[in-house]
Formats: structure tokens, C-alpha cells, sequence
């Protein structure tokens, strides 16, 4: 019994040394800063600027007169949302904001304006999360170009005078539960594209298409609502897609109308005979 | 099930329930005008009239709803006043009493009966 007990003891004792020294001599790992604008930085851009990869951007409520450009792993997060943080472009011939080369970037809460370009643009970057932003008044509301495996969640891209988002050369996307509505050209336009998931989403109202796919393959379009756009979902000079469950005209559609016609009908009877009764014709 | 819920949740919009009534009274009032020109009595006229000009009453105010909510724009006023003039035509025409015009009074009403389907089509809520 002795003889098993020491072995165990040292081997036990060497561990915890092991395993303190390790603590000690190991670097750490640095931990993510939050950075708050405009108490720490005035401008939204300085604060990116200043921010090391994976720190925190949080924005106050306010109107934001500037063109952001990401180009590393940082969190932009409004923390009032879309409604109160506003980033109207300052030169309007850039995005408001653009997400150039950067990977793991994250964009939540904002709403952008006033941009002959974009309201975001999204270059050559990946694994992108851009969530619960609101586009409106731009050129195009979101811009996707040779960006990948990246994540738009619940946006609203609105009323601009092209499109409400453009996908070029991007692949692999995940693009779910947006709204775009009321833009002046497509919905959606998806550009020489490849295996991107276009799910739930409402692209109702648009001048032109609801959702245009051309050249493009693999992609998959599934449960989205496309009402009240001149065509709904258009797919040109492309193969392999996937169109499932859309909804383009709802059975709402069909039943008012004759649901109302007949109560015409009803209502039509009961005043003549509500009137016979009257007047005793 | 879903469908009838469907249809009840479309009236939780103001101009939904308006555009809905005045389709329902253009039906009436449409009905009652064809029995009016196979040559029925007062009671068809009163049904005529007065659910036509509530009908017109309920236009004129999703009209200005329109230009309220969404402002002013060419191709929404000249919907309008496309929606306004078969109006005007129909009434014009009636009042005239003139027999040759009569027989197109039947297809202007025909036309307001679609201009009604219309104005539903767009105030469904998405």
C-alpha cells in the first residue's frame, strides 16, 4: 500500500508545479477592450483607428457626419440601435460605411445615409456579420463585392435608387431575414455568385425585380417573401439554384377580393329588403 | 384556419378596413345600377346612390391618406385623378340622361368595380 502511495504523491506533486509554473511563465492572452464613442474617441473612425483586433466599438446614440472604413477584426456595435445612430456620409461619393479586406468584423445596430455609393460596402472581406442596420436614401442600400462567408441579419434596406443589396463575385454568404423594400431598381441582385442562402427575407415593393440571380450557381433561395415588385425572382443565364417555398402571391391576395365581392352581394340584399320594409314598395 | 386568421390579421390596418368598405359598397351600389337599367324602382336608385357616394366619400379620403403617408408623386396623382375622372364620367353620363350614352354607363361601372379591386390589391398589408 505504502509503495503505491509514494509514486502517486510525486506524480501529483510534479503536476501542480507543472502546472503552476505554466500559469505563471505562459503569456496570456490579452483580453478584448471596449471602446466608447464619443467619450474615449470623438469620431467613429478614430475609434476604429485605435482599436486593436477584436476590441469592442460602441457608439452612442447621435448623428455620425463621416466615412467609416473597417479593415480589421473589430465589433462596431450602436448601442441605442438603428433608430438614435445615425452615420450620414461625409463625402457622399464614399459608402458611409466600407469593410475592406477584413475578417471577423462585426457591424450591429447602425443606420446609414446619404451616399451616391453605398450605405455599406462589404470588398474582398470575409466572415463579415452585418445585423439589424438600416439603409436608406443611398445608392444602394448594401454592397457585397468578392466578400465571402459572411452574415446579413435582419437589415432593412430601403428606398435607395438602385438597390436595397447587390452581391458581385460573393460566395458562400448567408443572407437572411433582411427587409428591402421600396428600392427604385431590384431588391436583391445577385451578380456571378455562388452557394449563398438567401432565406426569409421580405423584398416586397420594388421598382423592377424582387430578387434578380444572373450567372450564378448553387445558391439557395428559399422562404422569402417577394410582393408587389414587378417581377418577383428572376433568375438569368444561371443554373444549379435552388428556388423553394417563396411566396410571391399570397392566398390573402385571392380571398379578400371575393370575400368582399360576396359581402357586396350580401349587403346589396339586406338594404333592399331593409328598404322594401320601409317604404313598402 | 390559417387562412381565415390571415384575412383577419389584413384588418388590423385602418386603410385596409376603408379600402375593404368601399368595395363592398361599389358592389352593391354596381348591382343595384344594372337592376336600375333593367328598369327597377326607387328603392334600387336609393341603393345606387347612397352607397355610391359613400363609396366616393371613402376614394377622396384614402386619396389624402395616400398623399399624407407617401407625399406627392406623378405616377400616384395620376392614379388618382385616372380614379377621380371614371368617377366624374359615370356620374356626368347619368346626368345627362341621354339613351345613347346610357349603354356605356354598364361598363364604366364595370371599370369602377376594378379601379375598387385595385385599391384593395394595394392596401393589403405585406
Amino acid at each position: 500500500m505504502s509503495g503505491l502511495f509514494y509514486p502517486r504523491m510525486a506524480k501529483a506533486f510534479w503536476t501542480t508545479a507543472l502546472v503552476l509554473a505554466a500559469s505563471v511563465l505562459w503569456p496570456t492572452q490579452p483580453r478584448a477592450a471596449i471602446i466608447h464613442v464619443p467619450e474615449d474617441y470623438k469620431s467613429i473612425q478614430q475609434a476604429i483607428d485605435a482599436a486593436a483586433p477584436d476590441d469592442e466599438v460602441i457608439v452612442n446614440a447621435g448623428v455620425y457626419r463621416e466615412n467609416i472604413l473597417i479593415e480589421k477584426a473589430v465589433a462596431l456595435k450602436a448601442s441605442a440601435g438603428p433608430s438614435s445612430t445615425l452615420v450620414q456620409a461625409a463625402d457622399e461619393s464614399k459608402p458611409s460605411i466600407k469593410v475592406n479586406k477584413a475578417v471577423n468584423a462585426r457591424i450591429t445596430g447602425f443606420s446609414a445615409t446619404g451616399s451616391l455609393a453605398a450605405g455599406v460596402l462589404l470588398s474582398g472581406a470575409s466572415n463579415i456579420t452585418l445585423a439589424d442596420c438600416r439603409f436608406t436614401d443611398n445608392a444602394s442600400g448594401i454592397v457585397m463585392h468578392g466578400t465571402t462567408n459572411s452574415t446579413l441579419r435582419n437589415n432593412v434596406s430601403n428606398s435607395n435608387a438602385q438597390y436595397g443589396l447587390y452581391m458581385e463575385k460573393s460566395h458562400g454568404n448567408r443572407v437572411e431575414q433582411n427587409t428591402a423594400s421600396l428600392n427604385r431598381d431590384k431588391g436583391f441582385f445577385i451578380s456571378n455568385s455562388n452557394g449563398n442562402r438567401i432565406i426569409n427575407n421580405s423584398v416586397n415593393l420594388n421598382s423592377w425585380d424582387g430578387i434578380m440571380v444572373y450567372a450564378s450557381t448553387g445558391n439557395t433561395i428559399t422562404g422569402n417573401k417577394t410582393l408587389r415588385n414587378t417581377y418577383g425572382i428572376v433568375i438569368s443565364e444561371s443554373n444549379g439554384n435552388e428556388v423553394s417555398e417563396n411566396t410571391t402571391i399570397p392566398n390573402l391576395f385571392l380571398i379578400l377580393p371575393i370575400a368582399l365581392i360576396y359581402l357586396g352581394v350580401v349587403s346589396y340584399l339586406l338594404q333592399k329588403n331593409l328598404l322594401k320594409a320601409i317604404y313598402k314598395e | 384556419m390559417g387562412a381565415i386568421l390571415e384575412l383577419l390579421n389584413a384588418f388590423t390596418n385602418f386603410t385596409t378596413v376603408l379600402a375593404s368598405f368601399g368595395m363592398i359598397l361599389a358592389t352593391s351600389s354596381f348591382i343595384s345600377g344594372l337592376q336600375m337599367v333593367k328598369g327597377k324602382g326607387r328603392i334600387e336608385r336609393k341603393i345606387h346612390r347612397g352607397n355610391g357616394f359613400i363609396a366616393f366619400g371613402i376614394f377622396a379620403v384614402l386619396a389624402i391618406s395616400s398623399f399624407v403617408t407617401y407625399g406627392l408623386s406623378l405616377w400616384s396623382v395620376a392614379g388618382w385623378l385616372s380614379g377621380a375622372l371614371v368617377i366624374t364620367v359615370k356620374l356626368l353620363i347619368v346626368h345627362s340622361r341621354n339613351r345613347r350614352a346610357f349603354k356605356y354607363v354598364s361598363w364604366l361601372g364595370a371599370t369602377l368595380i376594378s379601379m375598387w379591386l385595385y385599391l384593395v390589391y394595394i392596401h393589403i398589408p405585406l
